[in-house]
């Protein structure tokens, strides 16, 4: 069952355009979006929520047709934007009060619980807040109105490591109802490393995989190795290299076939996804 | 519908801000301030309420905000003509209190001029009109450009209003206008109707596409 | 029960979670019809991910350790006493073979192995000290 399906999606933009990209994000799980800054995931979400119209492909949330088309299916999602998109000028609780008008499942208890828990003051005025604060303010907002789709776009972005940690635990409470689904892009690999269940990696405006994040994990390996190992036949196993003059390191995208070609003149390790992220954008090649 | 109610109920909270400002522009523009010239507020007025009931939601932040809402993008350009709309009524009237304040505090004889106020009303409202438009079409600093050129054009149709005010033409034309009052307003009322919404289309069609 | 996890040493984290519950089981630490927490709780406070840990519960049901029943979660088998055994037995000859590996390769012999075996058994007090 999915929650986003994502149609042969494009869109040409300043400098560079998504192309036809089409996954899933399975409703019940956190599916983790990633890729360099500028490849695309911003607007990804953007045509999601309706704010940018691709020039192709189409989206569909929990059935219903997403974008400038409808607006309904807006009130199952929870948003959180990657800048402050709230009124400067008003506090919290003002910015508030316009806020849940809109949602018929805004829960006022639930809302002061995160205040407290997030200690956020709620007659402060939204410019005068760090931006952790107003990522944060966000967060309440958007989980008080029981959504089942949660959709951030970068929201770890300005938040300090321990409030990043709690972010992560929210995320689990937030999805032991498996009927709610969690998609989070990032540039910060390593809070997904731990808790994200599908990886959808966007490279270059194109789709470079979409799998559960221990299959990803599981097929890549990172081999460690002298200089000699390396001809233009074993180059071409490599997502990406890094060689120095004391040896290479590299992405292999098929672990247990250079492992059988390499035995134990390599070292190998699992990479994590900054890895995976890091070496396939040098490696340069558009990921197959 | 109860999203209009929410929306508009937005646009008076971000306005809230400026009461004093507009409450020094009340006082410097009407009869108080201006004694030979008490026509003054009413172009001046409205035309500064209806720029800043817009510029809070100018930025680019504050229309993805409203875009991420539950609420259809007409709708949204909806609620803010008849925000508009309401602040201009309140201009009008708040126009009048002010002259009729000034005509109080100077011993005036009280009068109140129906046809400059509804005159005032009309043509605040095609104002609108042509103005929102622009708010929908272009982005940030298109727009700001634009306020600038609205400024301006306010205060140039307020010189040339003066001086049309005082014209022997416009005798002319008032006198043909007062041989039939009721069919003039009808007739008035009715293109402003038109013309706003056509404009109301033009903004829909605007925003309908627009990338934030 | 607990549950220990140690990302860096190599095994995947859904074996090291079937390890530690088989292990649980066979020592009877978790008795028959213990109900386990859920794959999502346990995914919460593990702070891994759900699809591991339904991995693991996955495995473990295949292995007949633990029942699965939809909308009611997982419980520990009702294993008969002879069917424990038969597992522990396996745990123990994957042990056996372990153990015959790392002997050849130091070289020890099968029967200098089991000598010591006899002396190591011998200081072990029948209580299993």
């Amino acid at each position: 069952m999915t929650a986003i399906d994502v149609q042969g999606l494009s869109k040409r933009m300043n400098g560079f355009a998504l192309q036809q990209v089409s996954f899933s994000v399975p409703k019940g799980y956190i599916t983790g979006l990633i890729g360099p800054n500028g490849a695309g995931k911003s607007t990804l979400i953007k045509i999601m929520m309706g704010m940018v119209t691709p020039d192709q492909g189409s989206i569909t949330i929990h059935g219903q047709s997403a974008g400038i088309a409808g607006a309904a299916y807006k009130a199952n999602i929870g948003y959180v934007s990657d800048e402050n998109i709230y009124y400067d000028t008003l506090t919290l609780g003002e910015m508030k009060e316009i806020f849940k008008s809109f949602y018929p499942r805004w829960d006022e208890g639930q809302f002061k619980e995160y205040l407290d828990r997030f200690e956020l003051p709620v007659k402060k005025k939204i410019k005068d807040c760090s931006k952790g604060m107003k990522t944060k303010f966000a967060l309440a907002l958007a989980l008080s109105h029981h959504p089942d789709l949660l959709i951030m776009d970068e929201p770890t972005a300005g938040l300090d490591p321990i409030f990043r940690r709690e972010l992560l635990e929210l995320l689990a409470e937030f999805i032991q109802d498996e009927k709610r689904t969690v998609l989070f892009s990032t540039h910060l690999t390593t809070d997904l490393d731990k808790v994200a269940d599908y990886i959808t990696f966007i490279h270059r405006g194109k789709l470079a995989f979409s799998q559960t994040k221990e299959e990803i994990l599981e097929r890549h390996l990172i081999v460690k190795g002298s200089k000699e190992l390396l001809d233009s036949d074993t180059r071409k196993e490599f997502v990406g290299l890094r060689e120095t003059d004391f040896g290479f390191e590299g992405l292999t995208a098929d672990g247990s076939r250079l492992q059988s070609i390499f035995g134990s003149s390599a070292l190998y390790h699992q990479p994590t996804l900054e890895d995976i992220m890091y070496y396939t954008a040098k490696g340069g090649k558009a990921y197959a | 519908m109860h999203s209009i109610g929410g929306l508009m109920k937005k646009d008076f909270l971000l306005i809230r801000r400026f009461i004093w400002l507009l409450a020094i522009y009340a006082v410097v523009f009407s009869g108080i301030m201006q004694k030979e010239n008490h026509t003054l507020i009413y172009s001046l007025f409205p035309g500064l309420l209806l720029i800043l009931g817009i510029s809070s939601d100018s930025q680019r932040s504050a229309q993805q905000f409203l875009v991420s809402l539950p609420v259809p993008r007409n709708r949204l350009v909806l609620s803010k003509y008849l925000s508009s709309l309401i602040l201009v009524v309140a201009a009008v009237l708040i126009a009048t209190g002010m002259n009729f304040a000034s005509d109080l505090l100077y011993g005036h004889p009280v009068h109140l001029d129906l046809m400059l106020i509804v005159g005032t009303f009309l043509s605040m409202v095609v104002f609108m009109s042509i103005y929102l438009p622009f708010f929908y079409w272009l982005g940030l600093k298109g727009f700001q450009v634009v306020n600038v050129v609205m400024m301006i054009a306010i205060m140039v149709a307020n010189g040339v209003m003066t001086s049309l005010l005082t014209a022997s033409d416009f005798r002319f034309l008032q006198d043909r206008f007062l041989e039939q009052p009721g069919l003039s307003w009808i007739f008035l009322i009715l293109l402003t109707l038109l013309v706003s919404v056509i404009s109301y289309l033009i903004s829909c069609r605007a925003f309908r596409t627009r990338d934030l | 029960m607990n549950i220990l996890l140690n990302p860096s040493s190599g095994e995947p984290i859904y074996l090291q979670i079937v390890r530690q519950i088989r292990a649980s089981i066979l020592q009877g630490d978790l008795l028959p019809g213990t109900p386990l927490p859920s794959i999502r709780q346990l995914a919460k406070d593990l702070q891994i991910s759900v699809i591991t840990t339904k991995r693991a519960y996955s495995e473990l049901e295949a292995e007949g350790l633990i029942d699965s029943m939809v909308g009611k979660g997982s419980f520990v088998s009702g294993g008969s006493p002879e069917f424990i055994r038969e597992q522990r037995m396996r745990r123990i000859e994957e042990r056996i073979q372990e153990l015959l590996i790392e002997c050849r390769s130091i070289p020890l012999s099968t029967n200098e192995l089991i000598d010591w075996i006899r002396l190591l058994e011998g200081e072990i007090g029948h209580d299993g000290n």
